[in-house]
């Protein structure tokens, strides 16, 4: 009834007014209290400046039935992104104290209030402002002012809600709220018909909190988790494959320098042939990369190349050569691949991850050697059946019985 | 001989049964999602295991009769819910076993597996070859089926290729190789037929077409309103699209939309946020991939074993995904299935056609070529009128072909004399010098670039029907294995010319066996190739094969049925007689094809032949299988040898069906082949059906040794591989009676 008035659906709007704040203002932990079937959560893992996404609801089936919608998906392993996401799904009450929901920047608790008996608004004010303490607050809840505009309603707008408050007893609460615990609030909302009067205000209302003191270290981390009480029940737990992982991290690296090297490799042996052409085609191509590595690492990598600046000219600009099967690469020239660069930072990083990893050996004079493998270069005659595998072992078997003639069995 | 099969016995409670439901809302509710939350509303009722797909509603447990439910919408809007009894489901009952294999499912995601495709695989410990930009990831293939004693889990160790670049990153690269002219053609070569995986959703989508004047700024509709790729993928995922050049990707979504509704037509997909899967058909060709691949995913069946007891072993340890099981009173053994196998007897390999001389082989090996050195063949062509091509470059290696050949053919008894050395293009050599009388053309290729080798192919097989026999170089040049290889290619060049080189003895009379197999050209054009290939003597030394071009959507027996009628005449004629009995050994049948090859092919071979009426057996020949069996040895688990043949336990109750471990492996876990017997009017006994299938796979003159599949289907799978990949076109008909596409 009200998705039908509202383009986009007034749920959408109110998580489109999530995603805007976050994209403004880059909460690094988000919890959702009343999450339901993660709807909000969903959206918000796309948002990869969020380190902790964590859920509340007090029915465990319904996060249960949706629960690995939140699961990584084959291309956050096959690309690792930059930033730690870990999402924690809870059982709960929005009236219990769990240690585990401190600290956060951002709490939503999009249309959960009226789900409340009223008399524990205030137990959820206390946790959520108090207890959670968080740097920002979304609250939104139905605004009875504008129930009248709401085609054929009589009473609540769901059986489940307990009250519906007017936009006055709304901001009466907030005002309350920040006064007691230290929050300035601004009112906005969601959902508004064209022509409707404006001091009825949205068909949702909504309350941006932001904290004004700044806690204490102590009170503002998690606590100790394991000497507390736990009163919430932790159904789901997953941590996003991220590059923050030391081993995501040197295979991503050793994958790229891998790749690189036998792409050099390859035009090292065709440049022997044809001169310089091939050289330049790798330029090109490793130009291309970079303009797709997108735009975060680019600041920060001019100044490391002003840095590499010095060390290039100073051995000069050497290429690739081989050394029987395995191919020598000098450290400069690896690092002027852009994805190389932008993984490890630095070049002493980049040395660093190159002296750990059996696959290659790193001279004095920086020079990566790439071992080869026992691989040969044998190409597969287009007519020889190479393939169809035959087996060497010496056991034998019953030797071969006498063919019979099956017609005459037959009759 | 004992075996263990890679198979999981699954146990329900006795008597258990599930009881199916139809659930009807009043009013209509049209949402799915708002159906299920309606309906769960009555846990107390319903219970908590269940499964509802928002008509039909899965229980342990029997409810009443008709149970009526009430809930409310979040609106306040009051529904009635109809819950009534429609079935009652035994355990082997086909909706049932559909119903265990969704449990497993939801059981495998409980392992935090990734499903890809409809296999699960663990994302977290990637094989990584980066040279190609590669990542394997390990994985299971499982199916749960009714088999001849019980209900099963089939599980098998499976590997999923993935690629860590994007489409984007993949056409960038390719229009620089191929410049701005190429590449329209290049790219739908390659990636068309592709899987894609997309960074934003589970879900994976096959390219069909590219659509080249679509670009992320393009719009669509979304609701009332137009909005383009690009801010699409912004607001929905929060996704920048880098390339607003990009053209973008179509794929043909089959599925049905919401609540049954018609498919939602073609997804366009943007190459950035499209990651490649498996390999293109470029990369199969390319030997150090696969070879690398190959070392990756090869496992020996004690390692095959060790992973498939660990995967079962997990699943009983993780407390979630035993709750899933327990719930639906379901368990599962936790060590693979033991059964009996039996091994065919060894056969004994003919030379002469006198039968005279005969040689048996190591069966362990399933190898013949030492044993049969110095052994004439059955019959030799002479070569008098050859020639041989090759560039100034590979003077050396031609000349060492040539002497090797001479010597390698004197105890094969081919008679070899003058040869011409031409330096011109390679086509032009061909024209200038290929004549009716030339018996035979080899060309030492100085690379194994495939254009070089399809114009060879091209005029040799349709302008100038002449058997040829191609080489690259680098073959050659290796000094201690050119001995092999010349012997290899003198067998091979007399085989192309109509010699035979062994047999086995066939205890059957007026017997011809036909093999068929198709070749799908995915890319161009999108046609089939089916090849048939039969026997034209009773040692399944002569064989006669053709080879049709179909276009999409035609079935493959409509022009295969002209092909047998061809390959009856050339038996009248060979033999002065029709075969008594046909057996079919049909190849490329796709999981889903079973029964349209029951229900259409076997009618179109009956039509073909019922004037003679004939015994006919038309069994379906299947490689492509996750079924694996090992043999406990001296206490160690090894490949079962070849001849192992399967026909209890793990065969179906609804089919005539047996597997047989044919070949044998050097590396990693053999496969066995499965055969089903589809229809059969012959009134062989099974073991002779066996046997004689095995027999068969003893025949194919590439290999000297025993192959995975019975002979005529390997000749018709490299003929429609030869045509599909570098002919195009239908062979020249003079051809009919060689094996010219060895």
């Amino acid at each position: 009834m009200m998705n039908s008035i509202f383009t986009p659906p007034v749920y959408i709007q109110r998580h489109e007014f999530v995603v805007d704040f976050v994209k403004k203002n880059k909460p690094k932990k988000v919890i959702d209290l009343g999450c339901s079937n993660c709807t909000l959560l969903r959206k918000l893992k796309f948002h990869r400046e969020i380190e902790v996404l964590a859920g509340v609801d007090i029915d465990s089936d319904v996060i249960r039935n949706i629960m690995y919608a939140l699961a990584p998906i084959p291309s956050d392993y096959l690309q690792p992104g930059d930033h730690p996401l870990t999402i924690n799904l809870y059982q709960g009450s929005v009236t219990d104290r769990d240690p585990r929901t401190k600290g956060f920047d951002l709490v939503t608790s999009i249309e959960l209030i009226e789900h409340l008996q009223l008399e524990d608004v205030d137990m959820f004010t206390e946790v959520v402002f108090g207890y959670m303490a968080p740097v920002a607050a979304i609250i939104s809840t139905p605004n009875a002012d504008f129930n009248p505009l709401l085609p054929r309603l009589t009473g609540f707008r769901h059986p489940q809600h307990r009250f519906e408050w007017t936009k006055a007893e709304f901001q009466t609460w907030a005002l309350k709220a920040c006064r007691e615990f230290g929050y300035v609030v601004e009112f906005t909302g969601v959902g508004q018909i064209q022509g409707q009067e404006e001091s009825i205000g949205f068909c949702s209302q909504i309350g941006v909190f932001q904290r004004v003191r700044s806690l204490s270290d102590a009170s503002c981390r998690q606590g100790d988790v394991t000497e507390e009480r736990l009163p919430y029940r932790l159904l789901y737990d997953v941590v996003y494959p991220s590059l923050c992982d030391n081993n995501i991290f040197h295979r991503t690296l050793m994958n790229e320098v891998l790749y690189w090297a036998e792409t050099l490799r390859k035009g090292q042996m065709v440049t022997a042939g044809q001169g310089g052409e091939h050289t330049e085609r790798l330029e090109e191509r490793m130009e291309r990369e970079e303009s797709q590595t997108g735009g975060e690492q680019q600041c920060g990598r001019r100044e490391v190349n002003e840095e590499l600046e010095g060390q290039t000219t100073a051995q000069g600009h050497e290429e690739p050569y081989r050394a029987g099967r395995s191919v020598c690469i000098p450290l400069a020239r690896l690092w002027s691949c852009p994805r190389v660069q932008a993984l490890s930072g630095t070049v002493q990083h980049l040395k660093e991850v190159l002296l750990d990893d059996p696959r290659v050996e790193v001279t004095e004079d920086d020079t990566v050697m790439v071992l080869a493998g026992d691989e040969e270069d044998d190409d597969e005659d287009p007519e020889l059946d190479e393939n169809i595998n035959n087996a060497e072992t010496d056991q034998s078997l019953d030797s071969s019985v006498e063919n019979k003639d099956w017609e005459i069995d037959l009759g | 001989m004992f075996l263990l099969s890679a198979r999981e016995k699954i146990l329900s409670r006795p008597q258990w049964v599930l009881y199916q439901y139809h659930v009807d809302f009043k009013p209509v509710m049209e949402s799915r999602r708002l159906r299920s939350a309606l309906l769960f509303q009555h846990e107390e009722t319903l219970g908590k295991a269940r499964t509802f797909d928002g008509a039909i509603l899965f229980l342990p447990h029997r409810l009443h009769n008709s149970t009526v439910l009430y809930s409310e919408t979040r609106m306040g809007e009051k529904v009635q819910i109809t819950v009534t009894l429609t079935n009652e489901l035994p355990p082997t009952s086909p909706v049932c076993l559909q119903f265990y294999n969704i449990i497993f499912r939801r059981v495998l995601r409980m392992l935090n597996m990734q499903q890809i495709g409809r296999h699960y695989y663990n994302p977290t410990d990637p094989l990584n070859i980066p040279q190609h930009r590669l990542t394997i990831w390990p994985g299971f293939t499982t199916t749960i089926l009714q088999y001849e004693s019980s209900i099963m889990l089939c599980t098998d160790v499976s590997h999923k290729v993935l690629r860590s670049e994007t489409v984007l990153s993949f056409m960038l690269e390719l229009r620089h190789r191929t410049g701005e002219q190429g590449f329209t053609a290049a790219c739908t070569k390659e990636l068309v037929g592709l899987i894609v995986l997309t960074k934003y959703n589970n879900k994976t989508y096959r390219i069909d077409d590219i659509a080249w004047d679509y670009t992320p700024n393009n719009t669509f509709k979304r609701g009332d309103s137009e909005i383009s790729f690009k801010d699409y993928y912004k607001t929905q995922y929060s996704l920048d699209i880098s390339d607003d050049h990009q053209v973008l990707l179509v794929s043909n979504v089959k599925k049905a939309g919401p609540s049954g509704r018609p498919p939602p037509g073609p997804a366009l997909l943007v190459p950035e946020f499209c990651y490649l899967t498996g390999l293109t058909d470029k990369m199969r060709a390319d030997f150090n991939i696969m070879k690398d691949l190959s070392t990756h995913t090869r496992l020996t069946p004690e390692q095959r074993e060790g992973r498939l007891n660990r995967f079962v072993g997990n699943i009983h340890r993780n407390a979630n995904a035993q709750a899933e099981l327990t719930t639906w009173g379901l368990n599962f053994d936790n060590k693979l299935l033991s059964l009996k196998g039996r091994v065919l007897p060894a056969e004994r390999i003919f030379s002469l056609a006198l039968w005279h001389l005969q040689y048996e082989y190591n069966p362990w090996q399933a190898d013949w070529s030492k044993e049969m050195r110095g052994i004439p063949l059955i019959s030799c062509r002479p070569l008098e009128n050859w020639i041989m091509l090759f560039t100034p470059r590979n003077v050396d290696v031609a000349q060492a072909l040539l002497q090797t050949l001479n010597r390698v053919s004197k105890p094969l008894g081919i008679p070899m004399q003058k040869y011409e050395d031409r330096q011109e293009s390679l086509l032009k050599a061909l024209q200038q010098n290929v004549n009716p009388a030339t018996q035979m053309v080899v060309v030492v290729l100085p690379s194994n670039r495939k254009d070089k080798y399809d114009s060879v192919k091209k005029y040799l097989c349709v302008d100038c029907p002449t058997p040829s026999q191609c080489v690259v170089a680098r073959t050659l040049s290796r000094q201690q294995a050119l001995m092999t290889v010349a012997t290899k290619i003198a067998l091979q060049m007399n085989c192309k010319m109509g010699g035979e080189l062994w047999s086995v003895d066939i205890p059957l009379k007026q017997l011809m066996i036909v093999g068929i197999d198709c070749y799908h050209d995915t890319a161009a054009g999108k046609r089939s190739i089916g090849a048939l290939v039969a026997s034209l003597n009773h040692g399944m030394s002569r064989w006669f094969s053709k080879c049709v071009l179909q276009s999409r959507g035609q079935e493959i027996m409509d022009g295969l049925k002209g092909a047998l009628q061809g390959a009856l005449k050339a038996w009248l004629k060979h033999n002065k007689c029709l075969p008594s009995r046909i057996i079919v050994y049909r190849d490329g049948v796709g999981d889903g094809m079973l029964q349209s090859v029951v229900n259409y092919e076997v009618p179109q071979i009956m039509g073909c032949i019922k004037s003679m009426e004939p015994k006919l057996t038309v069994v379906v020949v299947k490689k492509r299988i996750s079924s694996r069996f090992f043999a406990r040895i001296d206490g160690k688990l090894t490949n079962p040898p070849p001849g192992t043949c399967i026909d209890t336990e793990v065969t179906r109750p609804e089919w005539y069906d047996f597997f047989i471990v044919s070949q044998a492996v050097r590396m990693g876990s053999v496969s066995p082949t499965h055969y089903n017997v589809v229809y059969d009017s012959s009134g062989l006994k099974p073991d002779h059906m066996q046997r004689l299938t095995y027999k068969l796979c003893h025949m194919y003159y590439n290999w000297q040794g025993i192959i995975r599949v019975p002979a005529p289907c390997q000749y018709a799978h490299k003929l429609a591989f030869l045509v599909g990949q570098s002919i195009h076109r239908e062979p020249n008909t003079n051809l009919d009676d060689f094996l010219y596409y060895l």
